[in-house]
């Protein structure tokens, strides 16, 4: 291996790792923006009134609920971590797909979760999903 | 080489004193008026207002104790709900202080009625004498925040209508303003619990 390619192969890799480090960024961005007034910068909630986006177990178990949430509110009574949540949250219908793609994305491996990634297809589905 | 030697135990003992708490007591904020050679200091002036149980509250029923003041609505979808998670560290960390109470004033007192403040406070997970959330007049509400050097503005094009300042103050028993934090900066009220604890020595040293 000639020493160029040796500094190209150095280069992608270093390249690679700081994307890695900033995959969601804009979902980070735009969770700051339209969710962190009531779910906090660490996803913590707010006591009884705003439900924790991080360490959830209604989270873990219904993570494709997600995205159509963001987009339509929900009314419905939620119970997170042995807490009854009740109040209503109002839909964002002025976020596209993509941009609540990117924030599902980034809320699923913030902070201490670890829930996997949810594909474009996937929150399409959500967004599309009918709610009995 | 003696002078720099010298500059840096100045620099050590300048760095030294700057991690010092500080102490004493807390200024008096706002505009002071002198009359007769007294200083008048500015005062929180009456108020009659009603709480999340519909008891009464008003300048005379607080005399006896310092507090907290912020003001907020229950539907904001901006920057109140920051400023309580603020108020609930404020809450938590003096829950055995008896001297010290917390009052949140609400903006939109027509939807938020003592039952919707109630409920609220229960969300919270106040259920006691101690974080005071208080309704009624209007007008009374919007002439108050100057007072406390808040700034509210109606603005349509604000989230939830009402455009505010996320200001916590705390006030003594004399309703004199003795210190504030913005409340949406969580370092701000690490420094403030300083504050709150100079203003409950003054009393405890009394």
């Amino acid at each position: 291996m000639n020493r160029n390619n040796f500094l190209l192969i150095v280069f992608t890799a270093v390249l690679f790792y700081t994307c890695q480090d900033g995959r969601f960024k804009q979902g980070e961005g735009l969770y700051e923006f339209y969710c962190s007034s009531c779910h906090m910068l660490d996803g913590s909630g707010l006591a009884q009134l705003y439900p924790p986006l991080n360490a959830s177990d209604w989270l873990n178990e219904n993570k494709d609920q997600l995205p159509y949430i963001m987009r339509f509110g929900i009314e419905d009574t939620l119970y997170v971590n042995g807490q009854e949540y009740t109040i209503p949250m109002s839909g964002l219908p002025e976020l596209s797909a993509v941009e609540i793609s990117n924030i599902t994305n980034y809320i699923l491996s913030a902070w201490d979760n670890d829930l996997g990634k949810m594909s474009f297809k996937e929150v399409q589905n959500s967004l599309d999903s009918k709610k009995d | 080489m003696k002078l720099s030697n010298l500059m840096c135990i100045l620099c050590v003992i300048g760095l030294y004193s700057c991690t010092q708490k500080e102490s004493g007591p807390l200024p008096y904020i706002g505009h002071h008026e002198v009359v007769n050679g007294d200083t008048i200091f500015h005062k929180i002036p009456s108020f009659d207002l009603i709480n999340q149980d519909s008891q009464a509250v008003n300048n005379k029923s607080l005399s006896n104790n310092i507090y907290v003041s912020d003001f907020f609505f229950t539907s904001c979808p901006s920057i109140c709900p920051k400023v309580k998670k603020q108020m609930l560290r404020i809450y938590d960390r003096y829950e055995k202080q008896d001297l010290l109470k917390l009052v949140s004033h609400t903006l939109d007192p027509k939807r938020d009625d003592v039952e919707v403040l109630h409920t609220y406070a229960k969300n919270l997970g106040v259920e006691n004498e101690k974080w005071l959330f208080l309704t009624g007049d209007k007008d009374q509400i919007y002439d108050l925040n100057d007072d406390y050097f808040v700034a509210v503005i109606e603005d349509e094009r604000a989230p939830g209508g009402i455009d505010h300042s996320g200001k916590i103050v705390l006030v003594d028993k004399n309703g004199h303003v003795r210190a504030f934090a913005e409340g949406t900066d969580p370092e701000d009220v690490t420094d403030f619990f300083q504050d709150i604890d100079r203003l409950i020595e003054e009393y405890e040293q009394k």
